[in-house]
């Protein structure tokens, strides 16, 4: 192995990807590696039936940012977003909640439920672009040391702050809500019915081992809600073919920079020399060198398995240990004859082109939560059901449809008993709560495919099936994401990055760290000419003898 | 009938309202403190607190209080479980390291490095809470230098502290216990200390941060549990004593029925009895939402501040029962720590136990199961008891303010059942002891003793309702949406806990805003 690239990025998925779609963009050499035989990581499509294409993962498209759908021109790369238009929440006494992308038949629609409540709504939409224009720029940023800002560090803190008090009274008054309440005690002051609230909340759980009373989820709430505000596509979205189509759009854009991309080819090992990191092992034995290495994949893999603690200060490796992953949700994904009929709004209607919620209410919603504090899935747990062979028919056989069901929560740590001994009895429970509101629904599945914490942990290399590489809860965001002091996409290994969405903003098909994180690298290496001659990696070819294989 | 005019009318004679007067008088204005109670102290009295934490040097600067005997238990709180295990909590930490060794090393280790950090965060959460909360609209120069000190506190503190802290404040306080300790004893009983009084369970992001702003008035980890000869009760009476002698004036049994105002300010207050009197300004020490909500006529408030006012969350969660003992209880796992009853005792024996009690609290229930902080003030204090009798105050978590079905007059009975069951596996046989009940329930606690909602803080403790956002944002600076009103209880900045602080800071605030504009308070129209 003779070939010696700028940068190595460990994992194929869309963050990886993007990563080495920027650094290729700027010039440098690019090498992806990913374990799987197909790329996308989470955000991947996979026939697991014949005629069947499953978003088996993640499986909705909003938070990806506009900045990167432009830059890397996606939509000549294949990207196409439909629209995934309005919620469904069947309730158990017949009713129903569906709202939609149409503003004035949504304010209709929740004054079925309450006057009140439809006044508010108009005012809590405008407070949360409101909100939403002011994390914005937060996303883009990579986060200061607060302990040891230096001068650029206090210069973004100051402008966080006078941007915060140059906000009106009322949006301070929200941003500071939002960013420590709970989902509902947030949600409780704008309105007053449960099937709402509930419904609205649920986005403020995802990915969290928190339920929706919880403080902190509120701000989960925006972080869902980002999608809405910028213009690119005003709502929830699905990729045509998938939401492989977006890893692999991505790929397509790093391949005509220039990046070698790579799968099944799992590595083992991060080279590290003299606190350096110069390449990566193989699973297979090759070794790779490297300028940088940047990882894709979250901090338990990257430092713990990859890199190894002897490469890291002590203090690091705690706070590696601690980061909190705790998986809390698993998928469920459906192969369909026919359409599901919900006894609350039966027949084919619109409602099955949006997404689907089951959380009939704020008990529902707590409910499920308490059964996962106490190590156990949810016997009632709370669902987001997609049916995209509706708006894209290219995922299915004619008349046929696939119905993905994300469904929270599904504790990776189970009190009793293994999540390979559970699994089935865990779809059955996700197949009879989807029954109690489409009793048709078990006549008409052809194949389940159950998808656990444990299996994501195996299959893509999410520890402990945490769909965001760690929770998204405030001691994990900003300036403490991944670790404390280490949010600045560095590690304290000189030339291994982290580009995955362990670090600032987080999970979800978001794709800003693998951004930002290209930002670092460059910033670090210079703005290469172009010729590979960066210069860290020039220091490392100037060694005689760069790298000694770790045993 | 009416009073004569005074300067400043104090609402509530708690311990806030108390010292708020004493700093009022002193300064010169003439100063009438109401209370609806027949007696003061409000909740800082034997029938509700225990314990309460040592004097903040702030207070002890603005305030000489004379005869207080403060009653400094060698082991302030220890942990018992039904199996008969004991944790002692000594005031010497070496000692508690020394009695945590013999079951577990790590957890011994652990908690002498705990006593050191978390005294380290807490001395940064405390010097940004002695101080009155800056302004976000328009900063003074006093507030700035008052948070550049805690800034160059925060840049003092260790690197690992200095992150420890922007963590910890969020986290869930099952996460913390569970970062530091093994035992799961011992992590309930630190636990449990950050959720008293908070509509919170252990595995409720922010509930670490309530633990931190206890350990900012008391940076003992579990407590220091002091009291006084003559119990709490004792605190109050000697500020009432100070306020006195400074010139205050304190009618007790009256209560206000409505603050009164003309031309868009305060003019002075009417009582129940029909009375008014005019003042100057009023400082309510009242929770903020019945201040603002209840005395002050509907419609004179701007209808966002209405809002915001209701928004506060104060939702009660705690109960008191009070037991009359027939003989000194006993606990078979305190036989190894006798001196134990001196101090106070936990009962909880893990972190799932407090997160179940917290479960039915969020339906609207009262915990079945509930955790109880016990004290037996009797044993320090022969006063309180007939000789060879007892008095024993019980903390019970949760019981909710708002129950989903029943009224708290029926409850009470059944809450008291459960705390019974509760008591009796820790100290079989208890119930043949009691000679006599009382249950204080957050109902109690709203109507009786003023606190928004039942609530022990007046609002909850958490990020969106501290500092300047206490009680709610743009109510920061004990000003209130009322020209002349101001608020100065637990549900002002700093907040709860029997501290004073509040009714210090907001008696500054009044006697500069005052001093701004002399005038005499007039007869009202």
């Amino acid at each position: 192995m003779s070939q010696k690239y700028d940068a190595i990025i460990i994992g194929g998925g869309h963050n990886g990807l993007t990563t080495a779609a920027y650094l290729a963009r700027a010039g440098r050499k690019v090498l992806v590696l990913e374990r799987r035989h197909v790329l996308g990581g989470a955000a991947v499509t996979e026939e697991i039936f014949p005629g069947f294409k499953f978003s088996v993962a993640s499986y909705v498209v909003s938070l990806l940012r506009p900045e990167i759908i432009r830059e890397l021109d996606l939509a000549r790369h294949g990207l196409e977003i439909l629209p995934l238009d309005g919620t469904f929440t069947p309730m158990p006494d017949g009713n129903y909640l569906w709202r939609t992308n149409d503003h004035g038949q949504t304010r209709r629609e929740i004054a079925r439920h309450s006057k009140v409540d439809a006044e508010a709504y108009d005012e809590y939409s405008q407070a949360m672009i409101e909100m939403g224009r002011f994390v914005k720029p937060i996303m883009a940023m990579t986060p200061p040391d607060p302990t040891r800002p230096g001068l650029a560090g206090i210069r973004e803190m100051i402008g966080l702050v006078n941007r915060f008090r140059r906000l009106p009274p009322r949006d301070r008054y929200n941003q500071l809500q939002l960013m420590t309440m709970s989902a509902v005690d947030f949600l409780d002051q704008w309105f007053e019915t449960d099937v709402l609230k509930a419904t609205m909340s649920a986005s403020g759980i995802i990915g969290t081992f928190l339920g929706v009373r919880s403080p902190g989820t509120a701000y989960v709430l925006l972080h869902h809600y980002m999608g809405e505000i910028d213009g690119a596509f005003r709502s929830w979205g699905l990729s045509r073919g998938g939401t492989g189509m977006v890893s692999n759009a991505i790929a397509s854009a790093a391949r005509a920079a220039g990046a070698d991309i790579r799968t099944e080819t799992a590595v083992a090992k991060i080279i590290v020399s003299n606190g350096t990191a110069t390449g990566v092992i193989l699973e297979n034995g090759d070794y790779i060198l490297g300028g940088v290495v940047a990882s894709s994949v979250d901090p338990r893999l990257t430092f713990i398995k990859m890199t190894g603690v002897e490469h890291l200060p002590e203090d690091f490796v705690e706070d590696i240990n601690r980061y909190k992953f705790r998986g809390s949700s698993g998928k469920v994904n459906l192969a369909l004859d026919a359409l599901p009929n919900f006894t609350s709004l039966p027949g084919a209607g619109p409602h099955l082109r949006g997404a689907m919620s089951i959380s009939p209410s704020i008990d529902y919603m707590e409910r499920a939560y308490d059964d996962a504090k106490y190590g156990r899935f949810s016997r009632r747990p709370y669902m987001d059901i997609v049916i995209p062979s509706l708006t894209d028919p290219s995922v299915a056989p004619s008349g046929k449809h696939v119905m993905s069901c994300f469904v929270q929560y599904a504790p990776y740590h189970l009190k009793d008993g293994t999540w390979d001994e559970q699994k089935e009895a865990f779809g059955d429970t996700v197949i009879n709560t989807i029954a109690e509101h489409a009793p048709n629904i078990k006549d008409i599945i052809l194949h389940r495919q159950v998808v656990t914490p444990l299996d994501l942990e195996r299959e893509w290399g999410l520890s402990e099936g945490n769909i965001f590489q760690g929770e998204l809860t405030l001691e994990q965001l900003f300036f403490l994401r991944p670790a404390p002091g280490w949010a600045s996409y560095r590690t304290p290994v000189r030339n291994l990055y982290m580009c995955g969405s362990a670090t600032h903003p987080g999970g979800g098909i978001m794709a800003a760290p693998g951004r930002n994180a290209a930002a670092a690298i460059l910033r670090a290496t210079g703005r290469g000419t172009g010729d590979g001659r960066t210069s860290d990696a020039s220091t490392s070819t100037r060694r005689r003898d760069p790298w000694s294989l770790p045993v | 009938m009416s009073h004569d005019p005074v300067d400043v009318i104090v609402i509530g004679a708690g311990h806030n309202g108390l010292v708020a007067a004493e700093q009022l008088a002193r300064a010169g204005f003439s100063t009438l403190v109401l209370e609806q109670r027949a007696t003061v102290g409000g909740a800082a009295s034997n029938a509700l607190s225990h314990s309460l934490p040592p004097m903040h040097p702030a207070l002890t600067r603005a305030i000489t209080l004379n005869g207080l005997e403060w009653v400094r238990p060698d082991i302030p709180l220890t942990a018992v479980s039904a199996s008969g295990r004991a944790i002692p909590f000594y005031a010497d930490h070496a000692k508690t390291v020394e009695a945590l060794s013999v079951s577990s090393e790590v957890d011994a280790e652990r908690y002498r490095r705990f006593v050191g950090e978390v005294r380290q965060a807490a001395a940064v959460v405390g010097a940004v809470l002695e101080k009155r909360a800056p302004d976000i609209d328009a900063p003074a120069i006093t507030d700035m230098l008052a948070l550049g000190g805690a800034a160059r506190k925060f840049r003092a503190l260790d690197r690992r502290t200095a992150y420890g802290l922007l963590r910890w404040g969020p986290m869930p306080i099952a996460d913390f216990v569970d970062e530091w300790f093994t035992d799961d004893l011992l992590k309930a009983a630190i636990a449990a200390r950050g959720l008293l009084g908070a509509m919170l369970g252990p595995r409720s992001a922010g509930s670490t941060l309530t633990y931190l702003y206890q350990l900012a008035f008391d940076p003992h980890p579990a407590g220091s549990g002091l009291t006084l000869t003559g119990g709490v009760s004792a605190f109050s009476d000697a500020l009432a004593k100070a306020a006195t002698a400074a010139g205050a004036k304190i009618l007790v049994s009256a209560a206000v029925r409505r603050i009164v105002m003309e031309d868009d300010a305060v003019a002075g207050v009417s009582l129940e009895s029909g009375e008014t009197i005019a003042c100057r300004a009023v400082l309510s020490a009242a929770g903020p939402k019945r201040t603002l909500l209840d005395l002050i006529e509907p419609g004179l408030i701007p209808p966002d501040a209405v809002r915001h006012t209701q928004n506060i969350r104060a939702r009660g969660v705690t109960a008191k029962v009070n037991l009359s003992l027939d003989a000194l209880p006993v606990f078979p796992a305190l036989a190894a720590h006798p001196s134990s009853l001196r101090g106070r005792i936990h009962v909880g024996p893990d972190v799932d136990y407090l997160e179940r009690a917290f479960d039915a609290a969020k339906y609207g229930q009262a915990s079945p199961e509930p955790w109880l902080e016990i004290a037996v003030p009797s044993t320090h204090d022969a006063t309180l008891a007939p000789a060879g009798k007892h008095v024993m105050s019980i903390y019970a978590q949760y019981a909710p303010r708002t129950l989903r079905s029943g009224t708290w007059k029926d409850e009470g009975a059944a809450l008291l059942a459960s705390v019974m069951r509760v008591l009796e596996t820790v100290s079989p046989g208890i119930a043949q002891i009691v000679v006599h009940a009382e249950v204080i329930t957050p109902e109690d606690l709203e109507l009786t003793y003023g606190m928004d909602g039942g609530h022990i803080h007046h609002a909850e403790h958490a990020l969106d309702q501290m500092l300047v956002a206490r009680p709610a944002l743009g109510m920061g600076g004990y000003g209130s949406p009322v020209r002349g009103l101001y608020l100065g209880s637990a549900g002002a900045h700093p907040g709860g806990g029997i501290t004073g602080l509040p009714g210090l800071l907001a008696a500054q605030h009044v006697a500069s805003e005052l001093k701004r504009t002399p005038q005499k308070a007039s007869a009202l129209r």
